[in-house]
């Protein structure tokens, strides 16, 4: 009965583990995959594997590489969060066989899925993890002890090669089940963890690990830069802790009957109050949104997030992807001001000199035609990343290679791409351009990027970052990206001085043939007072009738305390509006 | 047991049966030599260099490549599609050739029919090369950095081990090796971003340097040992970076202002001159003569950056430098005025003989290795004449380079394979000073290049390993380190 009940419990529990992955970080899952990139072949395996806990990642990085197949992230983390549990309970009977300790179960996976969470988390801890207990039952079956002791002095060194540090934790919980199973000459497997911390003092003596924190403890499973969270350490802790506690309810008479099911209810109710405690301190719930639209703008599902950028935005990033979305469909000068926006970041935000906003910049970058900015973005994100670098930015890495000419290097990512699983048709289907300017030049995308690199070199932003999207326009008018970005820039920051030299000097031109709409209710504002120069320059009368209405109903509120909110019911979609009152 | 051994022996047997002992009936005889890659055809190599492993660039179902030199042959069959010199046979081989030349025949099987192509010839140098080679792998960006490490290449095998990676103290960067005459027991490099400092390490002995004082510009930057050990000559940058908007060379990088200071080991002082300490101009790239007597650097007249990056060129100067007394000539010699020719020096390096100085000469700038245009050129100290070292360049930058101990051997950066990962490139200087066709380091596997994301960055003969420890040099990065002084003369 009680065996049934683990298999069905461990059964619900994985489905309702999937689903709320699915359901409540599928985007955090795409993201991740991001952060690692599988190669086949057995280069990137050797050179993966010959690491100290390289097997372990190699492991991490396949499985990761799935995670851009919508449900695989959630079904793969949950399946190893459940084996996990399942290890942990075989590992537990064999010392309170008559106790079903669910809550003991399920903790350390508990504790490794809050890590989950953090994209500063590696995956090849969770599966340094597995990879641990599975030594455990591997070694606890072995009868013979001389076998047994051979196969377990070879273990700890064999796991910390293949899966880090986690042998440290290897050998202390051997040790530990020895005595709570009362294994014969137990007390000898303290030699383990002799041994277990003589090789991670060696390891690190020889500079195979960085340092001590590296080859004793879980840091080894996150970003080498960051401080990790306590809760780092947990799994770890309550993995030694579990192993004790089951020690001590072995003692204890077995649950039969009413007592049984009280201690599986309370057990139940404990982990449903630790999980719920635990994500709602530990998800990253803040970041999903921004992971939600990374996922959009990779694949370039811009209608999607015009409609996530709806309302109020509390974020600049959301605004620079929004902006993006509207600048790629060629609508940015036209509606950006029908959204909610906050100044010149609102276009752009500031280097953090982290992967993902690097990435972003990017992009913008990309889509204003500016190639050798967007490329050293990529560059210099890709040298964020931990292992082969990301994906997203090595494609934009070969991209801007091609419209450069820079077909060797270009041929390299495009190679290194191949071994992929995603990528590689993608990768395959670039070699069409190298060495072949005409199929660059004809193609619609890098053809029109290769027409957006200006004439005359310069360094970027030796002046200003408006000069260079001037040359970008110029050298190419039918890319509307550029000018759209510079005039909107202008009128972010309510520079109508600038702006309003910007369209003297390219109105009419293949440049801005005509004013879009944002420009055109600019163009109005600064010529308040000369409408004959909004006529000029092609504003339309229903604009110059709205304004009107704006004017007059700001004039008949203007004592109103409660202005801005009577004026964004009508006008919030205008730049009349953002000038007055953003 | 005894199957195992019987199975083994079976082995053996059919290996060493279906090896290199079938002889090849020619079909056909080509008077073209081979494309192969790397392209090692017509290269000196010293005797004690790896085996030049390489691959034929065109498809076949067999091929084998018979290297010669008199009665001694070496064949090797194609596996893995490339050929895979076995190590004993090709030391044998070039101690043999020790100062004469190798052929190199090849053969390939198409349609079941055997071609043998025209020999290519390798010509073996009568002197050795340093035994190891050090540089720093990191990728080409530009502010950001990963794993990052200087290495020591084993020349005469394929073996690179770790001097020290960044990942010993916290991923920081790690920058500007520099021994004092190839001596493995006398090296120095910074660390940045972490743990900063200047590790100096001299015969076993570590000692970590803060060498950002008030006045001067920045800490220690491009370093060049003194001959005797006692000295490093080092340049202090004001270093910033731009990015080209439509320019292969992708990114510049400039100082807008630098001076020249030298280090006094002993007594952790720098010293340096109002003459290569000036507002006026911009020094950088300093390097002795192997006599310790003659301080060389490039110099420019400082201008506005960086608006006027295209228009700083540098010269190539020199001043006198009495280490007895830590004391500097009063003239500043300006051997070969670049900026006239609308050029500019960069990395200057005389020969250990101090016959001869190499230097990179790119349009404009000092930072070379992201200058397409850069090649490498040598001047003769006693006759001033320069010489464009064509055999060595290519369209693409060849850039950083070094001299071994002996003054025969010379190594270089170059992106010419892809344009932009700099691998290291070997040239035989005879005694006439004349440089032949030169070698891309050899490697094991073929495809390493290919793989491989990181630029080999000043690449350094050294006469032996560094025996100094990655994990002592991180230990003694983690402490305080000792403040150095700015003496005025």
């Amino acid at each position: 009965m009680i065996k049934h009940t683990k298999t069905i419990i461990a059964s619900m529990l994985y489905v309702a583990l999937a689903l709320f992955l699915q359901l409540h970080s599928a985007f955090h899952l795409f993201f991740i995959e991001q952060k690692q990139l599988f190669l086949f072949g057995k280069d990137a395996c050797l050179e993966t594997v010959s690491q100290v806990g390289g097997g372990a990642v190699y492991m991490a990085q396949f499985l990761n590489q799935f995670f851009i197949y919508p449900y695989a992230g959630a079904i793969i983390t949950a399946t190893l969060l459940i084996l996990i549990a399942i290890l942990m309970q075989r590992i537990l009977e064999k010392i309170a066989p008559n106790h079903p300790l669910y809550l003991l179960y399920y903790l350390p996976p508990l504790a490794l899925l809050m890590m989950h969470f953090s994209f500063n988390y590696f995956m090849q801890g969770t599966l340094a993890f597995l990879l641990m207990e599975l030594a455990i039952l591997g070694c606890l079956k072995i009868k013979s002890l001389k076998v047994r002791s051979v196969v377990l002095g070879f273990t700890v060194p064999l796991l910390f090669w293949v899966a880090g540090p986690i042998s440290n934790l290897f050998a202390l919980s051997f040790w530990l089940v020895a005595l709570s199973t009362k294994q014969a000459h137990a007390h000898r497997y303290l030699l383990l963890v002799v041994e277990s911390v003589l090789i991670s003092i060696a390891s690190v003596y020889f500079a195979y690990v960085g340092s001590f924190s590296l080859a004793f403890l879980p840091d080894y499973y996150y970003q080498l830069k960051l401080v990790p969270d306590s809760i780092l350490y947990y799994a770890w802790v309550l993995f030694i802790a579990v192993i004790l506690v089951s020690y001590w309810i072995a003692k204890l008479q077995p649950w039969q009957g009413k007592r049984l099911l009280v201690s599986i209810s309370i057990q139940a109710v404990f982990l449903i109050i630790l999980f719920t405690k635990g994500v709602s301190i530990y998800d990253d719930a803040k970041s999903y949104p921004i992971k939600k639209l990374d996922y959009h703008a990779r694949m370039q599902n811009w209608d999607e997030i015009q409609k996530l950028s709806q309302g109020k935005l509390s974020n600049l990033l959301y605004m620079n992807y929004l902006n993006l979305a509207l600048a790629e469909k060629g609508l940015l000068a036209q509606k950006a001001f029908t959204y909610d926006q906050r100044g010149a970041f609102a276009l752009q935000v500031k280097s953090n000199k982290t992967t993902h906003v690097f990435a972003l910049l990017s992009d913008i970058y990309f889509s204003m035609g500016d190639i050798y900015i967007a490329q050293q973005q990529a560059f210099e994100g890709n040298q964020g990343e931990e292992g082969r670098g990301n994906p997203h930015l090595w494609k934009r890495l070969i991209q801007t290679n091609l419209i450069i000419g820079a077909y060797p290097v270009a041929e390299k990512y495009i190679t290194m791409l191949e071994k992929s699983l995603y990528y590689a048709d993608w990768a395959t289907d670039q070699r069409r351009f190298l060495y072949n300017d005409k199929a660059v030049e004809a193609d619609p995308l890098l053809g029109s990027k290769r027409k957006c690199l200006p004439s005359i070199n310069n360094l970027s932003k030796i002046n200003s970052h408006a000069e260079d999207l001037r040359k970008i326009a110029e050298a190419n008018p039918q890319a509307t990206q550029a000018i759209e970005y510079l005039g909107c820039q202008y009128l972010f920051t309510k520079d109508l001085k600038r702006f309003e030299q910007l369209v003297v000097d390219y109105y009419g031109t293949p440049v801005l043939p005509q004013l879009p709409q944002s420009f055109q209710e600019a163009w109005i504002a600064v010529n308040e007072k000369d409408p004959s120069r909004c006529k000029a320059f092609g504003v339309s009368p229903q604009n110059m009738g709205q304004f009107k209405a704006y004017r007059s109903y700001l004039i008949k509120n203007k004592s109103a305390h409660n202005i801005k909110n009577l004026m964004v019911q009508s006008y919030g979609h205008t730049y009349w509006y953002y000038l007055m009152f953003k | 047991m005894k199957s195992i051994l019987y199975i083994l022996s079976i082995f053996a047997f059919t290996c060493w049966f279906t090896s290199c002992s079938q002889t090849i009936k020619v079909d056909n005889k080509l008077d073209t030599q081979p494309s192969i890659t790397p392209n090692y055809s017509g290269v000196t190599i010293p005797p004690n260099i790896a085996p030049l492993n390489f691959k034929l660039n065109e498809p076949y179902q067999a091929a084998r490549a018979v290297c010669s030199y008199g009665t001694t042959h070496v064949e090797v069959d194609a596996s893995d599609n490339q050929f895979y010199i076995p190590k004993d046979a090709w030391k044998k081989l070039l101690n043999e050739a020790r100062g004469a030349t190798i052929q190199i025949t090849i053969y390939t099987q198409k349609n079941d029919k055997w071609t043998q192509y025209a020999d290519f010839p390798i010509h073996i140098a009568a002197e050795n090369i340093d035994s190891h080679l050090a540089y720093r792998l990191i990728e080409p960006g530009y502010e950001i950095w990963n794993q990052m490490g200087i290495y020591q290449r084993n020349l005469e095998t394929y073996e690179q081990t770790a001097i020290y990676e960044n990942k010993l103290s916290k991923g920081n960067c790690v920058n500007c090796h520099s021994f004092c005459m190839q001596d493995p027991d006398q090296m120095l490099f910074h660390l940045r971003e972490g743990f900063s400092g200047t590790m100096i390490m001299q015969h076993g002995k570590v000692e970590k340097l803060n060498t950002k004082t008030k006045e001067t510009l920045s800490s220690l930057t491009y370093p060049a040992w003194h001959p005797s050990g006692k000295f490093v000559a080092f340049s202090v940058n004001n270093i910033l970076q731009g990015f080209h908007t439509n320019n292969l060379n992708r990114v510049e990088v400039f100082d807008t202002a630098s001076d020249v200071v030298v280090y006094d080991v002993e007594r952790h002082e720098v010293v340096t001159t109002p003459l290569l300490f000036g507002k006026n101009a911009f020094e950088t790239f300093p390097t002795f003569s192997p006599d310790g007597k003659q301080l060389y650097f490039s110099s420019a007249s400082a201008v506005a950056m960086p608006d006027s990056f295209a228009q700083v060129r540098y010269n190539l100067c020199s001043i006198a430098f009495d280490p007895q007394t830590r004391t500097f000539g009063s003239v500043v010699d300006t051997l070969f005025h670049a900026n006239k020719a609308g050029k500019s020096v960069s990395f200057p390096r005389v020969s250990p003989k101090g016959d001869q100085l190499m230097y990179t000469l790119s349009d404009y700038g000092n930072f070379s290795i992201w200058h397409r245009e850069a090649d490498l050129w040598m001047v003769d100290l006693q006759t001033g004449a320069h010489t464009n070292l064509e055999i060595l360049n290519s369209e693409e930058v060849e850039s950083y380079h070094a001299w071994s101990n002996n003054g025969r051997w010379v190594v270089f950066s170059s992106r010419r394979i892809d344009g932009l990962y700099t691998r290291p490139y070997i040239a035989y200087i005879d005694a006439k000073g004349t440089a032949h066709k030169p070698f891309l380091l050899p490697q094991e596997r073929v495809d390493y290049y290919d793989r491989l994301m990181k630029s080999y960055n000043i690449p350094e003969f050294i006469r032996g390993e560094v025996s100094t420890k990655g994990r002592v040099i991180a230990l003694k990065a983690q402490e305080k380190g000792t403040d150095i002084k700015f003496v005025k003369q």
